[in-house]
């Protein structure tokens, strides 16, 4: 009977249920490590910085993974806006459009209401949002040659060819780095109509997909890979140890959260392992 | 001529993208970025299309009474919605532009696309927990390998595997780096090979089932 109950999956929902929500409540603070693949993204960001370049942020995730990829997009804002690098915001994923747009309209405003940050953060000179086309392989293609020229305004039609962000900025080479940050199979084509260009690449994906890229950042083809919520935390600890920005966002109170269910789904394991032994013998 | 016609544009439309990739002159890339502006256009004409099938699928649905078929309606009535609200920036509010928190539909993305599409992926937590107590089992020395391998990555991955042993993130790198690297690049050149000799095939019309034929 006892078997059986631990098998139950009405015991199991319960189990994770408990296990997701009793990290929020409690406070233990656990070393944050930090992944050499989320640390090469940080440094390519401080690398643009140093050579005072835009980066563009694409942000081709939707709602459904926005638990693993937001924070990683807030962070890299954060980090932008904090060393003055200008990002160029843009999505793939209609479905993302609007929570890009609150992402980076939220770090704008975050850092304009800091005490002595009014109009820190500008539109147009330290970011722009270029909103979402279709075709992404033609526009990618086409970003290549000549940025201005595919997109010729921002998201609400104004002109980039007006904003100071675009000064100086044809194509990806004058681009410190280009992050794509996405729950599906985009970067794989980011990655590959962009190496023609020599362009600087990052991902930032679920952790799930995270190994895919491995191979890409090996061979130097991306600069780093930001994986799942922990590669997020681990990008704000590095922003909150460089204090860049003054506390841990959603990924650093995710991390327990994440420890929690990695055991308790270690556990299951062991658990499902041993009953299958006990009853192999009990047959035997 | 309607089988001619669109190998006919495969062939040339493919050849452009060949050619500014390995002769990136300006009439090559002026030609790639026309083609892409045109791709751009002809994107928009699958929306309607969509919306046709989406309708026709679901109105049929309706109309025929088939089992379940009060879903339809709620599906149709949530496109409406949404492709109205989205028309109408300053209805019923006071909203300036896209994106404004008071914009009716950054409201209903905001408050019903949102969290609707993170409980269906956070349903999958449920799912991995019970599948992972149910069939990952040490059956043979592979399947043993693979269970170790997973829980030395589980642990890795989390804050609390670095605090039970220091050395587990690098040992979780270890095998990232390594092992997981060598069988991923493996898959990734049989990719590419496959993915280069269909686009070949494509070209040279040899491969017509994107097009409905044999």
């Amino acid at each position: 009977m006892w078997l059986k109950l631990l098998q139950d999956s009405r015991t199991i929902y319960t189990v994770i249920l408990a296990v997701i929500i009793a990290p929020f409540m409690v406070t233990l603070k656990l070393p944050i490590p930090i992944p050499p693949p989320v640390r090469k993204v940080y440094d390519a960001v401080e690398l643009a910085r140093q050579k005072k370049q835009p980066i563009i942020i694409s942000f081709d995730f939707d709602p459904s993974v926005a638990g693993e990829c937001k924070p990683m997009a807030v962070a890299m804002v954060r980090h932008a806006f904090a060393t003055k690098t200008p990002v160029i915001g843009l999505t793939f994923l209609i479905t993302g459009a609007n929570l890009a747009q609150s992402i980076l309209d939220q770090a704008a405003k975050e850092f304009n209401e800091r005490p002595g940050g009014k109009d820190s953060i500008v539109y147009g000179r330290d970011y722009v949002w270029l909103g979402w086309k279709p075709q992404y392989v033609q526009i990618i293609i086409a970003m290549g040659h000549d940025i201005k020229g595919i997109f010729k305004t921002d998201a609400e039609g104004k002109s980039l060819d007006e904003m100071p962000i675009f000064k100086g900025v044809k194509n990806f080479d004058d681009i410190g780095l280009t992050t794509t940050i996405a729950g599906s199979a985009i970067p794989e084509d980011w990655i590959a109509y962009t190496m023609q260009y020599k362009a600087r690449l990052a991902v930032g994906t679920t952790a799930v997909s995270a190994t895919q890229y491995f191979p890409y950042m090996q061979a130097d083809q991306i600069k780093g890979v930001i994986p799942g919520a922990t590669g997020a935390a681990a990008y704000e600890r590095l922003l909150v140890d460089n204090e860049y920005w003054p506390t841990f966002g959603d990924a650093g109170a995710m991390a327990n959260t994440q420890s929690a269910s990695h055991i308790v789904i270690i556990l299951f394991i062991i658990t499902g392992n041993i009953i299958y032994f006990i009853r192999k013998s009990q047959k035997q | 001529m309607k089988k001619t016609l669109p190998l006919v544009l495969a062939f040339v439309f493919g050849v452009i993208y060949v050619i500014q990739y390995y002769v990136p002159g300006y009439a090559s890339t002026w030609l790639a970025n026309k083609t892409a502006e045109w791709g751009i256009v002809l994107g928009f004409f699958i929306y309607p299309l969509a919306i046709y099938s989406f309708l026709y699928y679901h109105l049929i649905k309706i109309v025929r009474k088939a089992p379940k078929w009060q879903y339809s309606i709620i599906t149709i009535v949530a496109m409406a919605g949404m492709i109205f609200a989205g028309f109408y920036v300053n209805w019923a509010t006071n909203a300036k532009s896209l994106g404004d928190p008071d914009y009716i539909f950054q409201r209903l993305y905001d408050y019903l696309l949102v969290p609707l599409e993170a409980t269906m992926f956070s349903l999958l937590a449920f799912y991995i927990a019970s599948a992972a107590a149910r069939a990952f089992r040490a059956r043979n020395v592979e399947a043993t390998l693979l269970l170790i391998t997973a829980v030395v990555i589980m642990l890795s991955r989390v804050t609390i595997g670095q605090a039970m042993l220091a050395q587990l993130p690098a040992i979780g790198d270890w095998i990232l780096d390594w092992p997981n690297t060598a069988a991923r690049r493996a898959i990734l050149i049989g990719i590419g090979l496959g993915g280069a000799a269909t686009a070949l095939k494509i070209l040279l019309g040899i491969e017509r089932s994107y097009l409905g034929m044999r």
